[in-house]
C-alpha cells in the first residue's frame, strides 16, 4: 500500500507541479492517471519512487527493510506486527517489533533509498533501454539493486537470476531476441524488454510513465495486456494515460489530475462526460479517444 | 495581432535581437492575411566574424617580412635524395639501406611501440574514472568537477617534451620516462575526448538503472559504459597513433626509442638512415590510422 499524504512539489522555477496531493493506492491495483499534458501526472509518478524530490508531504510506501529478511524473519515480523503482545514473551522479537512496516521515501538517503527503489519498478515512454546492450543484459540490469557496486562492475549475476530473466523474456514473447542488440527492435518489442526488466526487478510495484504513448494502436493494445496479465499476478501497476477510454478499458481505478491537482479519484466505469469535464475542461469527443469499439472493451 | 502587442513597444534590447518581419500570406496579396514574425538578427554573429577579421589582418601587418626569402623550391629535391638515398658518408649500398631499414630501424619502433602499449594502455585506464567525475551530465557536483577538469587542462597544456623534461628528473633518462609521459598525455586527451562525448549522450538509460535501485557506479557501469565503449577503443587507437609520433619528441629528451635513434643520427648528419626510419614509421602511422577509421565508423 502506497499513501501520499498532502504531497507539494514544486520545482526551482517556481513552477507548482502538484498542490496538496492525498492519494491511498492500494495492493493489487491497476490505476490510471490521466490529465492534459503538463498537468503534473509525470511529476506524480516520478516523485513515488523518489527519481523527483517533493517539497511537502509524505509518500509512505511499504518499509524496504522488510523485503531484505529471509522468511522466517518475514514470518515472525508479520506475527509480531499482528499481535504485539508476543514481544513480551519472546524478547527477540522486539526489535522486529520496532522496525516500522512503513516508512517516508522523500526521507531516506543512500542505501535505503535503493533499496526501496529495487521494490519499485518503473516503464518509461521512450523504453530507456541501453541501446548497446543485448535484450538479455538490459533484462538483467533489473536485477541491480539485488548486487553490490563491484558484482556490477564485473557483470556477475547468480544462475537464478539469469533463469528469472530468461523466463520473463519468455513470458513476453522477446526470448527469440535474447542476444540482439535493443536499439534493432520494434517500439512494442522495446517495451517488453522494459517490461521484462521490470518484471526481474522482482518489485511489487511497477509505475509506468505513458508506457503506450510512442506505440501504434496495435500494439499499445496488446502491451497493455501484458500489463493487464502482470496485475494479475498482485503487482500493483501505476500509470500515467493519455487516452481516457484506454484507462477506462485498462484500469480498475483512475486519478483524474489538473493544474496540480486531483480533481477525480474513482472507479474507471464512473468516468463520464462530466468527469473528463473536470480533467480536461471539455467534454472528449469520441475522435480523441484511441478507438477501441466498446464490444472489444467488454471482453 | 493582439492590442497589447501593438501598443507595446519592444524594449531596445528586443529590437536588437529580434526583426519583425510582416508578410502578406493572402492568396491575392491583397493584405488581408497580414502575419508578423519575430526574426532573430544574429548581430552577436556578424560581430565575432568582424572581430576575428580584423585580428586576422592586424597579424598579417604586424609580421615583419623583410627577412623572408622566397620558399626554396630545390631544397625538396635535396631532401628527398638526402634521404631516400645511400650517402657515401654513412650508409654507403642499398643493401646497407634496407638491412638498416628492417633491422635498427624497426628495431627502434619496436621498443617504441612497447613503450607507446604500455603508456596507453595505463593512462586510459587512468582515464576512466577521470571522464566520468568531468562529465557535467553525470557528476552534478560542480566544485568536484571544476578541480578535475583544471588538473587535468594543467597536465594537458604543458608540453610533452617539457612534460618529459620534468619527469626525466624523477626517472632518469630511460624508457619510463618515456612511459610516464605518455601516461600523463593519454589520459590527457583520453578525459577530454570522452567527457565530451558522454556529454553529448542522452542519458534515459541511466534514469531507468536508478529507478531499479542502482548507485551511481552500477548505473555508469550498465547504461553509459555500453554506449561509450566502442568510442573508448576508437579513441584509445587514435591517441595510440599521435603518441607514436610525439615520442620522436620524447626520444630527443632521452626518454629512448626511435627518437633517441633519430636525434643521434639527425646530429652526425645520417639523413639517409632518418628516411630509412621514416618508411616503417609512414607505414605504422596509416595502418592505425585506417583500423581507427573502421571502428569510428561502427561506433556510430
Amino acid at each position: 500500500m502506497i499513501e501520499i499524504k498532502n504531497v507539494t512539489k514544486v520545482y526551482p522555477n517556481g513552477f507548482t507541479a502538484l498542490k496538496n496531493v492525498n492519494l491511498t493506492i492500494q495492493d493489487g491495483e491497476f490505476v490510471s492517471i490521466i490529465g492534459l499534458s503538463g498537468a503534473g501526472k509525470s511529476t506524480l509518478i516520478r516523485c513515488i519512487n523518489r527519481m523527483h524530490e517533493i517539497t511537502e508531504g509524505q509518500i509512505l510506501i511499504p518499509n524496504p527493510v522488510i523485503y531484505e529478511m529471509t522468511p522466517e524473519e518475514r514470518k515472525k515480523y508479520d506475527a509480531v506486527q499482528a499481535d504485539p503482545s508476543l514481544a513480551e514473551k519472546d524478547p527477540s522479537l522486539k526489535r522486529l517489533l520496532n522496525i516500522p512496516p512503513k516508512v517516508d521515501i522523500s526521507k531516506l538517503k543512500g542505501k535505503k533509498l535503493r533499496q526501496a527503489r529495487k521494490n519499485i519498478g518503473m516503464i518509461f515512454q521512450s523504453f530507456n533501454l541501453v541501446k548497446r546492450s543485448t535484450v538479455y543484459k538490459n533484462v538483467l540490469a533489473g536485477r541491480v539493486g539485488y548486487h553490490n557496486t563491484l558484482e556490477t562492475m564485473f557483470g556477475i549475476y547468480t544462475k537464478d537470476e539469469k533463469m528469472l530473466a530468461l523466463r520473463n523474456m519468455e513470458k513476453l514473447g522477446i526470448l527469440d531476441k535474447a542476444y540482439v542488440r535493443a536499439d534493432q527492435l520494434s517500439g512494442g518489442q522495446q517495451q517488453r524488454v522494459a517490461l521484462a526488466r521490470a518484471l526481474t526487478q522482482e518489485s511489487h510495484l511497477i509505475l509506468a510513465d505513458e508506457p503506450v504513448a510512442s506505440l501504434d494502436p496495435v500494439t499499445t493494445i496488446s502491451v497493455m495486456d501484458d500489463f493487464t496479465r502482470i496485475n494479475k499476478t498482485g503487482i500493483t501497476i501505476l500509470a500515467n494515460m493519455h487516452h481516457v477510454d484506454l484507462a477506462k478499458r485498462y484500469s480498475t481505478r483512475i486519478i483524474g489530475i489538473r493544474a496540480g491537482e486531483v480533481v477525480y479519484d474513482g472507479p474507471s466505469s464512473a468516468v463520464t462526460d462530466e468527469v473528463t469535464m473536470k480533467i480536461y475542461g471539455r467534454a472528449l469527443n469520441k475522435n480523441e479517444n484511441l478507438g477501441i469499439e466498446e464490444g472489444e472493451a467488454s471482453k | 495581432m493582439s492590442a497589447s502587442d501593438v501598443t507595446q513597444k519592444p524594449s531596445l534590447r528586443e529590437r536588437l535581437r529580434y526583426q519583425t518581419v510582416t508578410i502578406d500570406l493572402s492568396p491575392n496579396h491583397d493584405g488581408s492575411m497580414m502575419r508578423s514574425i519575430q526574426k532573430p538578427r544574429h548581430l552577436g554573429r556578424y560581430l565575432a566574424a568582424a572581430i576575428a577579421i580584423l585580428i586576422l589582418v592586424l597579424c598579417f601587418c604586424s609580421i615583419n617580412y623583410s627577412t623572408f626569402q622566397g620558399f626554396k623550391w630545390d631544397q625538396l629535391g635535396a631532401i628527398f635524395s638526402d634521404m631516400f638515398n645511400p650517402l657515401p658518408n654513412s650508409l654507403k649500398t642499398w643493401d646497407a639501406y634496407w638491412s638498416y631499414m628492417w633491422g635498427e630501424a624497426i628495431q627502434a619502433i619496436w621498443l617504441t611501440n612497447e613503450m607507446c602499449f604500455i603508456g596507453v594502455i595505463l593512462g586510459a585506464v587512468l582515464s576512466i574514472p577521470i571522464y566520468y567525475l568531468c562529465a557535467s551530465n553525470i557528476n552534478h557536483n560542480r566544485v568536484l568537477r571544476g578541480v578535475f577538469r583544471v588538473i587535468n587542462d594543467i597536465l594537458r597544456t604543458i608540453p610533452q617534451m617539457v612534460m618529459a623534461l620534468i619527469l626525466r628528473l624523477f626517472f632518469g633518462p630511460t624508457l619510463v620516462t618515456g612511459i610516464a609521459s605518455i601516461i600523463v598525455f593519454t589520459s590527457g586527451i583520453m578525459y577530454q575526448l570522452m567527457y565530451e562525448y558522454i556529454e553529448t549522450l542522452e542519458l534515459s538509460p541511466f534514469e531507468a538503472i536508478r529507478s531499479n535501485g542502482g548507485d551511481t557506479i552500477q548505473c555508469i557501469r550498465l547504461s553509459v559504459h555500453p554506449e561509450v565503449q566502442p568510442m573508448f577503443f576508437a579513441n584509445l587507437l587514435y591517441t595510440f597513433e599521435i603518441n607514436i609520433r610525439a615520442s620522436v619528441i620524447l626520444g630527443y629528451v632521452g626518454a629512448g626509442g626511435y627518437g633517441f635513434l633519430l636525434k643521434t643520427n639527425f646530429g652526425s648528419g645520417y639523413y639517409d638512415k632518418i628516411g630509412a626510419m621514416m618508411i616503417p614509421l609512414f607505414v605504422e602511422v596509416i595502418f592505425l590510422q585506417i583500423i581507427s577509421n573502421a571502428m569510428g565508423r561502427k561506433s556510430k
